[in-house]
C-alpha cells in the first residue's frame, strides 16, 4: 500500500504551564482543562494518516480540539509534543514541527493550505480579492505579475466569483463569497495538502452545494489530499471516507465513514449521531 | 481457500450506551459463498440479515468470528481485520453493495455517476499490476453523447471514453430509459434507483456483490425485473450474497438459501 502524505504522531497541544498531575496521558481532566493547574488540553495525543488523494473528516463538538489540532498542522498555533510529517518535505523523513520558522513559511506557503472557520483569519478584508490571491503567491516566490493574474481570475472563476467583483475588497462580499475566496487563495500554490476548517458552516444550501462540489472536484481533478473538520455530519458523510471523533481533545474512534455513522461503538459518536435531525 | 466468502461464527451485537441497551443482530453465524454463486438469505425483519451484510462490507464492527475474503489485490485476509485503507481499496476494486437507497454524490446525473463509477475502478483493472484485465461482457456499442463531464475525474480522455461506453451499455442493459440519463436520480422512482443502483455497481465488475433487499419497495412488475437482471448479473459471473424478505422471490434464482431468526441462521 502507498504510504501518507500527512502524518500527524502523539500531536498535543495545551494553553498553561501544566503539572505534573495532568502531565501523565490518562489524567482524568475536566472537559479538557486540569483541575489542579488549570491548564488548557486542547489537543492530547492526537495521530492520524491522510492518504495521497484521500479526504479524511474530523467530528466532534464545539470545543473538542478540531480547529486547534488543523492550527497546529500549518503552525498558526505552536503544538505542545508530537511530531508531523509530509511528504512533499523530504519525503516525509523530517518532523516538519522541528523546522525553523523560515523553513516553516514556506511549507505552509508551498505544502498546506488552509481554509478557516473564520474568512477574517484566511483574507485581508480591506485588500481587493485579486490581491489576496496574489499576495499567497508572492509569499511563494511568484514574482511576474502577469502570471499571478492570470492565475488568480483564472481560480477565481473555478470559484464561481464574477471577475467584475475580483477588484472588490472581500469585506463587501457575502459570506459564501468570502469563504470561496479564502478557498481560492489556498488553493494558488497547488499546496498537495488542503486543511478545511467548518468551510461550509453558516453557508445557505445552495452556496454550501456549490463549495462542496468544488471540494470534490478538486479532490478528483488535482488529487490533493484533504483534511475536513465539520460538526455537519451530512458534510462528512458526502466527503470523508475515513473519519476520526474528537472528544476533549482526544481522537475517541476513528474508522469508515459509513461505519461511524451507522454503527458508532463510541458513548460520543453514539450521541453525535443520534443528533442527527 | 475453497470459497471466495466464508462467513465463520459471526456475532454482533448493538450496544447503545446512553439507553444502557444491548441489542443482538446475530449470533455465531457460519455460512460460506463459493465463486459463481448466487447464496440468498431470508428471514423476517429484525432477525439480522442486514447485519451480517454489513458487517462484510464493514459497516458494521461484529464482536467476534470472522469473515475471510479471498481477494485478488491482498490474497485471503480476514475482512474485520483488514485495515480501512484495504477495505476502501475492496470496496473502489472488487465488492460492490446494492440497496434500494442512492448512493450517488448530489447533483450528479445518472450518466455521471456510472461513468465514474466505472473511472474509480480503472486504475487497478489497468495498472496490469494485479490480477487480470476482466473482459467487458457487454456488446459493443460506440454510440456516446450523454454525460454531464462537470464531475468527471481528469481521466486520460482514452479512459473516459471508455467509461462512457462502458457506462451506455450497462444502463441500456440493466433497461434504464434513455431520457433520465441526463436527470439527477434524486427524483427517480424506486425502480429506477434500483436500476442505476446496479448499473453504477457492476459497472466495476465487482468480484461479490452484497445485496441488501433490493426489492424491498417494488411492486411484483419490478420484482420480476429485478429478478431477470439478478439472472444477468449471475450469468455474467458475478458471485452474489443477498438478502430478501420474500421467499418466493428467491426461489428459482438462488444457488442455496438460508433462513434467519432471532439472530441465528435456522438449521
Amino acid at each position: 500500500m502507498d504510504s501518507p502524505c500527512l502524518s500527524v504522531q502523539h500531536l498535543s497541544c495545551s494553553f498553561g504551564a501544566g503539572c505534573s498531575f495532568c502531565a501523565e496521558p490518562d489524567a482524568p481532566l475536566e472537559h479538557a482543562i486540569c483541575p489542579r493547574c488549570g491548564t488548557i488540553h486542547a489537543v492530547r495525543d492526537v495521530s492520524l494518516d491522510v492518504y495521497p488523494g484521500e479526504i479524511v473528516g474530523i467530528v466532534g463538538e464545539s470545543g473538542s480540539g478540531k480547529s486547534t489540532l488543523m492550527r497546529c498542522i500549518c503552525f498558526d498555533v505552536p503544538a505542545t509534543r508530537g511530531s508531523i510529517f509530509a511528504s512533499p518535505v523530504e519525503n516525509g523523513s523530517v518532523n516538519v514541527l522541528d523546522c525553523s520558522s523560515q523553513r516553516k513559511r514556506a511549507i505552509r506557503n508551498t505544502v498546506f493550505g488552509m481554509v478557516y472557520q473564520n474568512p477574517f483569519l484566511g483574507l485581508r478584508m480591506d485588500f481587493s480579492a485579486l490581491s489576496n490571491i496574489a499576495e499567497q503567491m508572492l509569499a511563494s516566490g511568484v514574482r511576474t505579475v502577469a502570471q499571478m493574474s492570470a492565475r488568480a481570475n483564472s481560480l477565481l472563476k473555478q470559484v464561481n466569483i464574477p471577475l467584475r467583483r475580483a477588484g472588490d475588497a472581500p469585506r463587501l462580499f457575502s459570506g459564501g463569497m468570502q469563504q470561496r475566496v479564502q478557498i481560492a487563495r489556498a488553493l494558488s500554490n497547488r499546496p498537495p495538502i488542503l486543511l478545511l476548517d467548518e468551510v461550509t458552516t453558516g453557508l445557505d444550501l445552495s452556496v454550501q452545494a456549490r463549495v462542496l462540489d468544488l471540494i470534490v472536484q478538486l479532490q478528483r481533478e488535482l488529487d490533493v489530499s484533504m483534511l475536513v473538520v465539520s460538526h455537519d455530519l451530512a458534510v462528512i458523510r458526502m466527503l470523508a471516507q475515513r473519519t476520526s471523533v474528537m472528544l476533549e481533545g482526544k481522537i475517541v474512534e476513528q474508522g469508515l465513514t459509513d461505519q461511524i455513522l451507522e454503527d458508532p461503538q463510541h458513548r460520543h459518536t453514539q450521541q453525535l449521531v443520534h443528533s442527527l435531525l | 481457500m475453497d470459497a471466495l466468502l466464508e462467513i465463520q461464527k459471526l456475532t454482533k451485537d448493538f450496544m447503545l450506551h446512553d439507553l444502557n441497551r444491548r441489542i443482538s443482530g446475530c449470533r455465531n453465524v457460519s455460512l460460506s459463498v463459493r465463486a459463481g454463486e448466487f447464496v440468498g438469505i431470508t428471514g423476517r425483519s429484525g432477525s439480522g440479515k442486514s447485519t451480517i451484510l454489513r458487517s462484510v462490507y464493514r459497516t458494521n464492527l461484529p464482536q467476534q468470528g470472522s469473515i475471510l475474503y479471498d481477494s485478488r489485490l491482498f490474497g485471503v485476509l480476514d475482512l474485520l481485520e483488514a485495515s480501512e485503507r484495504q477495505m476502501i481499496q475492496l470496496r473502489r476494486f472488487e465488492i460492490g453493495y446494492i440497496s434500494q437507497f442512492l448512493n450517488i454524490p448530489p447533483r450528479t446525473t445518472a450518466f455521471t455517476a456510472v461513468v465514474q463509477s466505472a473511472l474509480d475502478a480503472f486504475d487497478v483493472r489497468d495498472g496490469g499490476q494485479k490480477g487480470t484485465v476482466p473482459v467487458s461482457p457487454f456488446t459493443a456499442d460506440d454510440k456516446m453523447g450523454h454525460g454531464n463531464r462537470s464531475l468527471l475525474s481528469s481521466g486520460e480522455p482514452r479512459d473516459i471514453e471508455r467509461a462512457t461506453r462502458e457506462a451506455r451499455r450497462l444502463l441500456e442493459h440493466f433497461e434504464l430509459a434513455e431520457e433520465l440519463w441526463d436527470l439527477y436520480p434524486l427524483t427517480f422512482s424506486g425502480g429506477e434507483k434500483l436500476r442505476l443502483n446496479i448499473a453504477a455497481a457492476m459497472v466495476k465488475q465487482p468480484r461479490l456483490l452484497l445485496l441488501d433487499e433490493p426489492t424491498a419497495s417494488l411492486d411484483r412488475d419490478s420484482k420480476l425485473k429485478v429478478r431477470t437482471l439478478i439472472e444477468r448479473m449471475k450469468d455474467q459471473g458475478c458471485t452474489m450474497l443477498g438478502i430478501f424478505h420474500d421467499f418466493e422471490f428467491m426461489e428459482g434464482v438462488c444457488d442455496r438459501e438460508f433462513n434467519m431468526q432471532d439472530g441465528f441462521i435456522d438449521g
